[in-house]
């Protein structure tokens, strides 16, 4: 007997007597069960790494902002005139007005 | 077989669908049922087994993950269920006083239907063989698929496959002699 007709005659005889449990397996009132990890697996939570590689990326956000607005904070302090710097000196106003007294 | 729709099919059932069971089913009961029967070589526990596989389908679709192999993920069910069937009745085996009569029901209840290559291939050849020739044969699996589902080297597939083959034309040559 050549291979083919062999596998055929084999592929037969399990055909033959190949049960159908379909209506069988229908019937059983069968609940299906509730995956509880699929909501795990779909929704990504971050790793406790990725948690502190976000924690350190916004400190050093806070940092490089505060050092670049730093000096136009305290330029806006002093109202650009650089008061801050030179408080005890008296103002040019006051000057003018002393100068108007003397006349 | 068309495996996308198998898994299109799987995936309907997670939504409740009843008619892609029926899909399902057919699409899978000769591969299912040829598992069952090389691995307990008896057919009233295939046919138990085969039953108690779909039920278990119904009952965990949901653990079935979209966009993977449907087929193999079927065919493990049944895998593990008929090895677990297989373990239990190793043991009630060992425990049973009329070992000897429990083999010679379990044959009779094949030998009922005429099945007589199903017969000879179930005497001569082993688990594994038995396997592998009723995949190739019956689920119209390649060997290439084989070796995927049943985790083994491509070579020792089509090893146990030559050798089986060889092994089923010989003695079927002597019977017929």
């Amino acid at each position: 007997m050549k291979e083919k007709d062999l596998l055929k005659a084999l592929r037969n005889d399990v055909l033959s007597i190949m049960p159908n449990c379909l209506q069988a397996v229908k019937d059983q009132a069968v609940t299906p069960e509730k995956n509880i990890n699929v909501h795990v697996q779909n929704t990504q939570q971050p790793t406790k790494k990725a948690r502190l590689t976000l924690a350190f990326a916004c400190c050093m956000l806070v940092v490089f902002s505060l050092m670049i607005c730093m000096p136009f904070i305290i330029k806006g302090r002093d109202g650009g005139n650089g008061a801050l710097n030179n408080y005890n000196q008296p103002s040019i106003s006051s000057e003018v007005d002393e100068e108007n007294k003397d006349k | 077989m068309d495996k996308r729709e198998l898994n299109k099919c799987l995936i309907r059932m997670q939504y409740g669908d009843d008619k892609a069971f029926d899909k399902v089913y057919n699409l899978t009961s000769k591969g299912v049922f040829s598992m069952c029967l090389s691995i307990l070589k008896n057919y009233e526990d295939a046919q138990d087994l085969m039953q108690s596989t779909y039920v278990q389908i119904r009952e965990k679709i949901n653990y079935y993950k979209p966009n993977t192999n449907g087929y193999a993920w079927v065919l493990t069910i049944t895998k593990n269920l008929c090895l677990n069937e297989y373990k239990k009745r190793k043991r009630e085996c060992v425990t049973d006083f009329n070992e000897n009569e429990y083999l010679t029901t379990s044959e009779d209840n094949t030998s009922r239907v005429d099945v007589p290559i199903f017969r000879l291939a179930k005497r001569v050849l082993n688990e594994q063989e038995l396997q592998i020739v009723l995949m190739y044969a019956v689920s119209g699996y390649k060997h290439k698929e084989i070796a995927e589902i049943l985790d083994k080297p491509l070579g020792t597939v089509l090893w146990a496959y030559n050798n089986a083959l060889k092994k089923l034309k010989k003695n079927l040559g002597e019977e017929i002699k």
